[in-house]
């Protein structure tokens, strides 16, 4: 994901750890979300990973990818979760669990993450500004004219910052899709 | 000149496509677009290429909103607690409970992830602990002075050695009933996850399962306090009829009347139900006779039943349902099946 980033396991002290969080809580945790029923399961899943990782930190092959070991111990824990899920849910009559035997080869729910990624960064890459509004409309559901009340600004800006946010957006995508297959060959 | 305007036309384009993709289009715009995209496959392709940067945006939507920092804050907690495991589950000490108050919000959800995780260190640590545990059955037991409890199932009470010398503490994991012998002495505290429960002599219930988003406290007799433990300022002082609700999610501590009168099914038998659905009634005898009962159509889910029934059991239960509903029961594995002719 960065380059920047230690992506061996030795001397990983507390600030490495914290930077290595930072990068993939989000995406682990997006990645989890892929196999159980809620996000906070999936946050759940994804701490815990960490803290064995942490209490682990010294005695993992220090050649192994910590990225490869992140991901591979969140899918394995989601398997473990969704197998005692069952056990506990045979009584309850609510509770239907699919069997999906795509679980099994977790390379498209890699796909999906690794995009979701790309999508990201392009975001945290557009103008501060246009990104607020952009976002404002995408995510938490503003019209225009709301947009516009709320930031004190025109409604032909706002109109303006959306169409530079989509532009933008199109042309960093066609860019980064070429690259996450390349990507996804270190995963596993 | 014919550059500018071509680029001036495609910035009109461009906002005209945006804002027909947000939706935010008259129908005569709207008429336009569909228009100049059916003018040529080239319009088309453009527009798809834009739609498909709108929808990709969606994509990223958990990753985006996800607050890291303060999921950082929750994860430096618990690497802080590792390697000490006294301070996860307090015992013996009142005052370690707010060693958890800096972090305030993230308290409650992190004591339940440390319980397990620190749940060998504790037995290890504590080898003078009596535990006890009901499994698939409900359990009824007493404790060294003569308190009573019942430990419905999958839950399980710890006390240890200790338990009587200054207080009577006890350690809480799923719901039980408590019957606790006077002794104004000696106050009985009950740990149940973020809240302590304290009580002099009386009966109550708590549920402080580790699956549910709250813990509840429901007085039968007496009183009782719950207390937050990380800031046992946010308390409620509970008497007969009164039930405690804190919720995990923001740390609130309510009182409220309690209106679930089987409550205590688990333990008494006893099950009341005055004009409830078929449905709700299903869901209170899987509770408490741990069957796998299911509804086949949506008419006898919604019929609505009163009945009370007084220590029966469940097959009991199930042909005085057969009758009054004109039902069919079917058995298929442990699952029995509720159905009538001319249900699909």
């Amino acid at each position: 994901m960065d380059k920047e980033v230690q992506d061996r396991f030795n001397h990983i002290d507390k600030s490495t750890f914290e930077m290595l969080f930072n990068n993939y809580f989000p995406a682990l945790t997006s990645f989890a979300r892929k196999f159980v029923h809620d996000m906070d399961t999936a946050k759940d899943i994804v701490h815990n990973v960490f803290i064995n990782f942490w209490e682990k930190r010294e005695n993992v092959d220090p050649n192994k990818s910590v990225k490869s070991y992140l991901f591979s111990s969140v899918h394995n824990r989601c398997l473990n979760h969704i197998r005692d899920q069952k056990k506990f849910d045979q009584n309850d009559p609510d509770i239907v669990i699919m069997d999906n035997p795509s679980f099994d080869d977790p390379s498209s729910q890699m796909e999906e993450t690794e995009l979701e990624l790309k999508i990201k960064l392009a975001l945290q890459e557009l103008p501060e500004k246009c990104r607020e509004v952009f976002l404002m409309n995408r995510y938490d559901g503003l019209k225009y004219r709301e947009i516009a009340d709320k930031l004190n600004i025109s409604i032909k800006t706002v109109e303006t910052q959306m169409s530079k946010g989509l532009k933008l957006m199109k042309e960093k995508l066609r860019q980064y899709i070429n690259l996450i297959i390349l990507a996804l060959i270190s995963w596993f | 000149m014919a550059k500018m305007y071509s680029d001036s036309e495609h910035t009109n384009k461009l906002d005209l496509i945006t804002r027909y993709l947000a939706n935010e289009v008259t129908e005569e715009e709207k008429s336009e677009l569909e228009s100049w995209l059916a003018e040529n496959e080239s319009n088309q392709q453009t527009f798809d290429q834009y739609k498909d940067a709108w929808n990709d945006v969606d994509k990223a939507k958990d990753q985006m909103t996800i607050d890291v920092g303060a999921e950082w804050k929750l994860m430096q907690a618990k690497m802080e607690s590792l390697g000490d495991s006294d301070k996860i589950i307090s015992i013996d000490t009142p005052a370690r409970g707010f060693q958890y108050s800096r972090l305030l919000r993230y308290a409650a959800i992190l004591l339940i992830f440390l319980v397990s995780s620190t749940s060998i260190y504790y037995y290890f640590k504590f080898s003078q602990t009596t535990t006890v545990t009901a499994r698939a059955e409900m359990k009824e037991s007493s404790l060294p002075d003569g308190s009573t409890f019942a430990l419905n199932r999958y839950s399980s009470l710890k006390y240890d050695k200790d338990y009587g010398k200054q207080d009577r503490r006890v350690i809480l994991k799923g719901e039980v009933y408590f019957d606790v012998e006077p002794d104004s002495t000696r106050p009985f505290i009950i740990d149940a996850g973020p809240v302590i429960v304290t009580v002099l002599g009386t009966s109550f219930y708590i549920n402080a399962s580790e699956e549910n988003d709250l813990v509840e406290v429901i007085v039968e007799s007496g009183t009782v306090s719950v207390a937050y433990k990380s800031d046992s300022a946010n308390n409620v002082v509970l008497t007969k009829g009164d039930k405690a609700e804190f919720k995990l999610i923001d740390n609130t501590l309510l009182k409220l009347p309690n209106t679930d009168v089987n409550y205590l099914s688990w333990k008494t038998r006893r099950l009341v139900f005055k004009d409830k659905k078929l449905k709700k009634v299903v869901k209170s005898l899987n509770k408490v006779y741990n069957s796998n009962i299911v509804i086949e159509c949506d008419e006898i889910k919604n019929r609505r039943d009163t009945h009370t029934f007084d220590n029966k059991t469940l097959e009991q239960i199930l042909n005085i349902l057969k009758a009054t509903h004109n039902l069919e029961i079917k058995y298929s594995g442990n699952t029995i099946i509720l159905t009538r002719e001319g249900c699909e």
